[in-house]
């Protein structure tokens, strides 16, 4: 790769493709923080190797491939300690097809909308939750529902949004 | 998407999942939620949609949240390079996105916040991706400055019990004090009943100038000149930021924001809607006023403040002996007692010795993108990204409110720096600053903090470098628990003040280097309501001790952690308190 309009599609290509690599990591560790970290790690070792990145074959695979050994070295050297997943679940995890979100832009898009149809109030509590790291107990403090009430209500908000999603699909 | 019908060990992983991402899950949970994704594959492939779709929940979440942040912050659209996820191919995409940037003026851009064909997903984890690419060197430097707890404490116990270390003196605020209503800022042979020396902080309550001439600062701006040469000053400032006048001569001047400042005495209140004016009052509360320069309306004191008041205007003087009198008696030319007062006041603060930073930079730049040109003096170059030296700054320069200098505070124009989302820039100053000599050095800056999530990666604050080192030897920050805190080494950092968050700061640094003996890095914050003294205080919110400093530093380094957005604005280095604190003058 040279000259710097490569660097703006590489790192525009990177962007493009964040959110599904949070994903992947996140459904094959189970926890945010070490997603975060991991995701991280696997950005700078992108950056690293973007020189061997061929531009004939898709960028999501390649950068996958990364994602997946990065996980695997960060299970090496954190061992058991604080991770929800065993070492061997993970690796099942990540062996795991699921095509369910295959066309996630699509999905994206979907589920953007989808949350414009929700009330202020619940808008509210997936923001609590979502973006500013809130755990449900927290949530219930502040709110003052019972925990039971908000696990359940997220819950459902979830459910809804995804049968949402599935409905858009349909039409 | 087959949700209509779930599963019971569905809805178990469901929970299980829940409980794993809020940080609730127990070890037995955890053993169940392993036990059951080992056994079924059905459920493994639930769990990973579950957490696909977790993981695109939260960066929608995130970034509409980020989007409301900078709708509020109003950025320069700049900086933001739109990536719209759509469902084509990776090229047609990435054109697309490169076309409607081309094409979408500011406005445009702008009204479109929020919408789904300007995604703030993309917008932001740009952001986080260029910045996180380019900056993560420094990121990591300054995640370990800016990280756990742990870190914090075992940093403090690790300054605490190294018994080599003096513990330095000057930690620990006296500054309990809010409300500070107004500072002493000069005397000459004055005379103050309560005891007071320049420096001090005023609080609401009677305060007495018995000889001499004493200047004060409010810290709404105004500058009130006490000369007590032919009689006693007898005032009491208020809680509503009015001053009374029981006796003596009084000047004032109010800066913009100290318009509608009253100096009331027993016969009137006199109101500045102009800029300089001065009052005295002798011992039967005879009031003469006299505008010098703009307006003053008075306000007898016992009359209704609509139907009675009057304005002076340049040159005009009135004594007022009644508080009830409309207005005040007409005098011809100025009254002997302001006569001479003016030019007494030049001369006495030509005194003043007059401490100039040797570098600064008030980031009067062009609104945008912030430029490598140099900017302010006292520094080698431009603004560079940190360790790129040839590449532009990573930050944008806007105009406005969000940041605005303390009225206190000399200032230059209105316009200061922002960084975002792990973003840093670099300067090299002119003058280099070898530790092998006894020396101090001041350097103080404004910020304000806006955290957007709060996590380990938060902070934000000046660190500095040897220009050819990127290993960082000082720094201060407003760290992730917004409280002000003092690195001065690997793992070396103090749990400093806490800080209101979202608040800007004047923050004083100063770097005690000494040859043979223990070097001391100390910090303070102050707020607009809570002014410097015009001295250097004797203690400090912050303090650390350096163990290893290389032989010099020459390079600042202003940057901002991954969640977090902040502005810096007005940085000066001196070998002074005074030089860095430079209190606003009647000109400025």
């Amino acid at each position: 790769m040279d000259g710097s309009s490569d660097d703006e599609n590489f790192v525009a290509m990177l962007t493009l493709h964040q959110s599904r690599l949070r994903g992947y990591i996140l459904a094959s560790l189970g926890d945010y923080t070490n997603s975060h970290d991991v995701l991280q790690r696997t950005n700078l070792t992108i950056w690293k190797k973007a020189a061997e990145y061929n531009r004939d074959l898709p960028f999501l695979p390649w950068a996958m491939g990364i994602a997946r050994y990065e996980i695997l070295a960060f299970l090496r050297d954190r061992g058991r300690e604080r991770i929800v997943f065993h070492s061997d679940v993970v690796e099942m995890m990540i062996a795991t097809e699921d095509s369910t979100f295959d066309d996630w832009h699509g999905s994206q898009r979907e589920l953007h909308e989808c949350l414009q149809n929700l009330s202020e109030k619940n808008k509210r509590l997936l923001t609590m939750r979502y973006a500013q790291g809130n755990s449900i107990s927290k949530i219930s403090e502040s709110t003052g529902r019972s925990l039971d009430a908000i696990k359940s209500l997220m819950l459902r908000l979830r459910r809804s949004l995804r049968d949402c999603i599935e409905k858009k699909r349909q039409q | 998407m087959a949700l209509a019908i779930m599963t019971e060990e569905q809805q178990r992983i469901e929970e299980l999942l829940e409980l794993a991402l809020t940080g609730d899950i127990t070890s037995e949970d955890k053993e169940e939620l392993n036990a059951l994704l080992r056994e079924h594959e059905s459920l493994r492939r639930f769990s990973k949609a579950f957490l696909h779709f977790d993981a695109m929940l939260m960066d929608e979440l995130q970034a509409n949240q980020t989007a409301d942040l900078w709708n509020q912050l109003q950025f320069n659209a700049d900086v933001t390079q739109s990536v719209v996820p759509q469902t084509q191919p990776e090229d047609a995409q990435l054109k697309n996105s490169q076309l409607k940037n081309s094409q979408l003026g500011k406005v445009e851009r702008a009204k479109r916040h929020g919408s789904y064909q300007s995604p703030w997903t993309a917008s932001l984890v740009f952001l986080v991706v260029c910045a996180s690419l380019v900056g993560i060197v420094f990121s990591l430097q300054f995640h370990r400055f800016t990280d756990s707890d742990t870190n914090i404490e075992a940093a403090n116990s690790e300054v605490i019990n190294d018994k080599n270390l003096t513990p330095p003196s000057g930690l620990g605020s006296d500054r309990s004090q809010k409300n500070a209503l107004a500072s002493i800022t000069f005397g000459h042979e004055a005379v103050w009943e309560p005891a007071k020396q320049t420096g001090d902080h005023l609080f609401a309550g009677p305060l007495t100038l018995k000889s001499g001439f004493g200047r004060l600062h409010t810290v709404e701006g105004v500058e009130l000149i006490l000369d007590a040469r032919k009689a006693p000053v007898v005032l009491t400032l208020d809680r509503d930021m009015s001053v009374w006048v029981d006796g003596g001569t009084v000047l004032a001047t109010a800066n913009e924001e100290g318009l509608g400042f009253a100096l009331r005495t027993p016969t009137i209140s006199v109101v500045d809607i102009g800029t300089e004016f001065a009052v005295s009052v002798n011992a039967q509360g005879h009031s003469d006023v006299q505008v010098l320069q703009g307006a003053v309306t008075c306000l007898p004191a016992d009359a209704h403040p609509l139907t009675n008041r009057s304005m002076l205007t340049p040159g005009d003087a009135a004594v007022f002996t009644d508080a009830k009198a409309r207005e005040g008696l007409s005098q011809a030319g100025t009254p002997e007692i302001f006569k001479d007062l003016r030019s007494q006041i030049n001369s006495i603060e030509s005194l003043e010795s007059s401490e100039q930073p040797i570098a600064y930079d008030g980031f009067d730049y062009p609104v945008g993108r912030m430029p490598p040109t140099p900017g302010g003096f006292g520094f080698r170059r431009g603004w560079s990204r940190h360790e790129l030296p040839d590449q532009a700054p990573q930050a944008v320069i806007r105009q406005g409110s969000h940041l605005t200098p303390p009225a206190w505070l000399a200032a230059g124009s209105d316009r200061y720096s922002v960084h975002s989302l792990a973003a840093s820039s670099a300067r090299e100053i002119e003058e280099d600053f070898p530790v092998d000599q006894d020396r101090d050095v001041f350097f103080s800056f404004l910020m304000n903090k806006r955290v957007f999530r709060r996590d380990a990666y938060s902070g934000a604050g000046l660190a500095f470098y040897r220009s050819d080192n990127a290993e960082q030897i000082l720094g201060v920050a407003i760290d992730m628990r917004d409280n002000l805190v003092v690195y001065t080494g690997e793992d070396r950092y103090n749990s400093g003040r806490a800080l209101p968050p979202e608040t800007t700061y004047l923050v004083v640094i100063k770097v005690s280097l000494r040859d043979q003996e223990q070097d001391n890095v100390f910090a303070s914050a102050f707020s607009l309501d809570d002014p410097p003294q015009v001295v250097e205080p004797e203690h400090w919110d912050s303090v650390g001790i350096p163990t290893d400093l290389p032989q010099s530093f020459t390079e600042i380094r202003t940057w901002c952690g991954f969640t977090a957005v902040a502005a810096f604005d007005e940085i000066r280095i001196g070998p002074t308190w005074k030089s860095v604190v430079p209190i606003r003058k009647l000109d400025q």
